[in-house]
């Protein structure tokens, strides 16, 4: 009898683990709080700042919310950036390589899942050891090489090392590719030999569809990873090709040689609100892709690490 | 059939190497080569002209030059190692913990988990030149905090002028840690919950169970996180010294040599950084079952009694080789 009487008597008293869980939870919550907004302010800045006119940028009241949306920062940097043209011109620079990255990384990567070859253990701890070579030791003569072929200053720059899986960080990928080929199941290949499928089929039909996510988040960061990439950029492709990014980083001058051009004496200068702008104007193409596609992106990520390290 | 006569294991390794083809090229051809001349390069003074390049060997003079004429490389070089020692631990650190809440039962998961690895997809040289030039990537408040200032002020100049670094560039370190969260998120997901159960049913407290259990089993993704993150820090476009190395190749006074001895000082100091840090906390086999006493013996007598039974079997063959003869 006494037992039953205490049983419900912990029921109904708030005892000290729950208590204490509660509060656990609620310091967690308030940590990921601050944190998600920490990690959040230089976007949220960038966006309320890309409204404001001058006179709320010197305000000390202004801190958040600007007293007039000032429209005509995006229209400057637009013009300034060249947008249309300069997004195009980007989208060409970061899809193509990309996609031919993915391509030849998910042979690569095949190749070592599917086979047992000999040194194939040696050949996989080479691609991955290739991943801590920085650039900067083998783009001089990479720049002689592309110099001497006549790619300089062209798109090929980038192409040619990605036909032959040396594109940006490409160890990467074939990582990605051999953890998500090795899922594909041997007896389903067997069968599909015996039923006569050659190779190409095998590939084609079936460890494609398996590797389906790990084709998309290849070709997800592969783009994006290309897109943000300046420094190779400005070394390969000198002035002929600028994208988004590279426009940022003279956008001051730019702007000042254009405004100083058309509008002199009007007062207009290259401010932080205008600047911001320009910021956030290269930062959407980005942000709409990672809206659209961010359970691809973390369930690919994801879904690598879960299937080995 | 020809194709019957021909064993299934070289099949395999003729199609394995012929998968591997691309790569292979590529490997000699964009890695294997660049490194070799970049290496042979920086004992060379190499100046590009009209005519094309003027190669003059020079022995190690663009080495002394970068140690000991150059006076910005060396400082350059000492600040990126401080900074990447403080900002290593930072990142990992933060994703563990990160990744040690969102493995737990919370509302909102996926939209934390989305919004930590937002910066992945955005982060590019420029635009965090421009935010870190606004202050926005600073501690807020920090430039006003006297208690920092005092203690910025207390320091010596370049403990001083790392720690400033630092907190100018403190959300832009956090920043470097989406992919680190993702990768340790699945990691935690991976162990056994018999353990944790076996753990609390011997009275292990959660405190307990995070240093004795969940660390362990964290650790070979910790060190792949680890790497990485030294990684794409240092070849970050922002990073100093690349951008130190890329001004000079242009440089006719100082010329490719130059710049090629620099590239190949930084990759040194790069694979030095990765072996400090795994000397630090590097990849251990018996991670998984604890570093106990007992289980260090059990694993020493493991491998005795191997090494006996193979002794004893050499001795077997031996012997029944003398009966064949």
């Amino acid at each position: 009898m006494s037992k039953a009487k205490r049983k419900s008597g912990i029921k109904f008293r708030p005892d000290r683990h729950s208590v204490v869980r509660i509060g656990t939870k609620i310091a967690l919550y308030v940590f990921l709080c601050i944190t998600g907004f920490v990690f959040l302010y230089p976007l949220l800045k960038m966006i309320s700042m890309s409204f404001m006119t001058s006179d709320d940028l010197v305000n000390p009241l202004v801190s958040w919310v600007p007293y007039g949306f000032e429209v005509s920062n995006f229209t400057r940097a637009m013009e300034v950036l060249g947008y249309g043209s300069t997004l195009v011109t980007t989208i060409y620079v970061s899809v193509l390589p990309a996609l031919l990255q993915t391509l030849v990384c998910a042979l690569t990567g095949y190749g070592i899942a599917r086979y047992k070859f000999r040194g194939k253990n040696i050949l996989f701890g080479l691609i991955l050891a290739t991943f801590i070579i920085p650039s900067q030791i083998t783009m001089i003569p990479q720049f002689l090489m592309y110099r001497n072929l006549g790619i300089l200053y062209s798109l090929k720059a980038y192409l040619l090392p990605a036909v032959f899986g040396q594109g940006m960080k490409s160890a990467i990928f074939v990582l990605i590719f051999v953890l998500f080929f090795q899922q594909m199941p041997v007896s389903l290949t067997e069968a599909a030999e015996i039923d006569g499928a050659n190779q190409i089929v095998i590939f084609t039909k079936i460890a494609v569809p398996v590797a389906k996510p790990g084709f998309l988040i290849s070709f997800l960061l592969s783009v994006v990873w290309y897109w943000n990439e300046t420094y190779l950029g400005s070394l390969y492709f000198g002035a002929n090709i600028k994208t988004l990014p590279m426009k940022l980083e003279n956008f001051v001058e730019t702007f000042n040689k254009m405004i100083s051009a058309s509008e002199a004496g009007t007062g207009v200068t290259a401010n932080e609100a205008v600047q911001m702008a320009g910021t956030f104007l290269i930062m959407l193409p980005l942000l709409l892709l990672y809206f659209c596609a961010q359970r691809q992106f973390i369930e690919g990520i994801e879904k690598t690490g879960i299937t080995g390290e | 059939m020809s194709k019957g006569r021909i064993s299934r294991s070289t099949r395999n390794n003729i199609r394995g190497w012929l998968c591997e083809v691309p790569w292979l090229i590529g490997f000699a051809v964009f890695t294997l080569y660049p490194i070799a001349s970049t290496l042979k390069m920086s004992f060379d003074s190499v100046v590009i002209s009209a005519t094309g390049l003027v190669t003059e060997p020079v022995g190690i003079d663009n080495y002394r030059k970068a140690f000991l004429g150059d006076v910005t490389f060396p400082k350059i070089l000492l600040n990126y190692v401080g900074e990447i020692v403080l900002q290593v631990p930072i990142v990992i650190v933060f994703a563990i913990a990160v990744a040690l809440i969102l493995s737990k039962e919370i509302r909102g998961r996926g939209i934390f988990r989305t919004l930590f690895f937002l910066p992945v997809i955005i982060i590019s040289g420029p635009i965090i030149d421009k935010f870190i030039d606004m202050g926005m990537m600073a501690i807020q408040g920090a430039d006003t905090n006297t208690v920092i200032k005092s203690v910025l002020d207390m320091l010596p100049e370049t403990a001083g002028g790392l720690l400033k670094t630092l907190i100018d560039s403190f959300v832009m370190t956090l920043w470097f840690s989406g992919v680190q969260i993702l990768l340790l998120l699945s990691a935690l997901q991976k162990i056994d919950k018999p353990m944790y159960e076996a753990a609390y049913m011997d009275g292990a407290s959660g405190w307990e169970c995070f240093w004795k259990v969940t660390l362990p089993n964290l650790r070979s993704m910790i060190v792949i996180c680890i790497i990485y993150t030294i990684v794409t820090i240092s070849t970050f476009d922002t990073n100093e010294v690349i951008t130190t190395i890329q001004g000079n190749m242009f440089q006719t006074s100082l010329g490719l040599g130059y710049s090629s001895a620099q590239a190949w000082i930084y990759f040194v100091v790069l694979l030095l950084v990765i072996g400090f840090f795994m000397l630090l906390y590097g990849p251990r086999k018996e991670a998984i079952y604890g570093n106990t006493k007992a289980a260090k013996l059990e694993l020493k007598r493991a491998r005795r009694l191997k090494k006996a039974q193979d002794r004893n079997l050499k001795k077997l063959y031996r012997e029944s080789k003398r009966y064949r003869d």
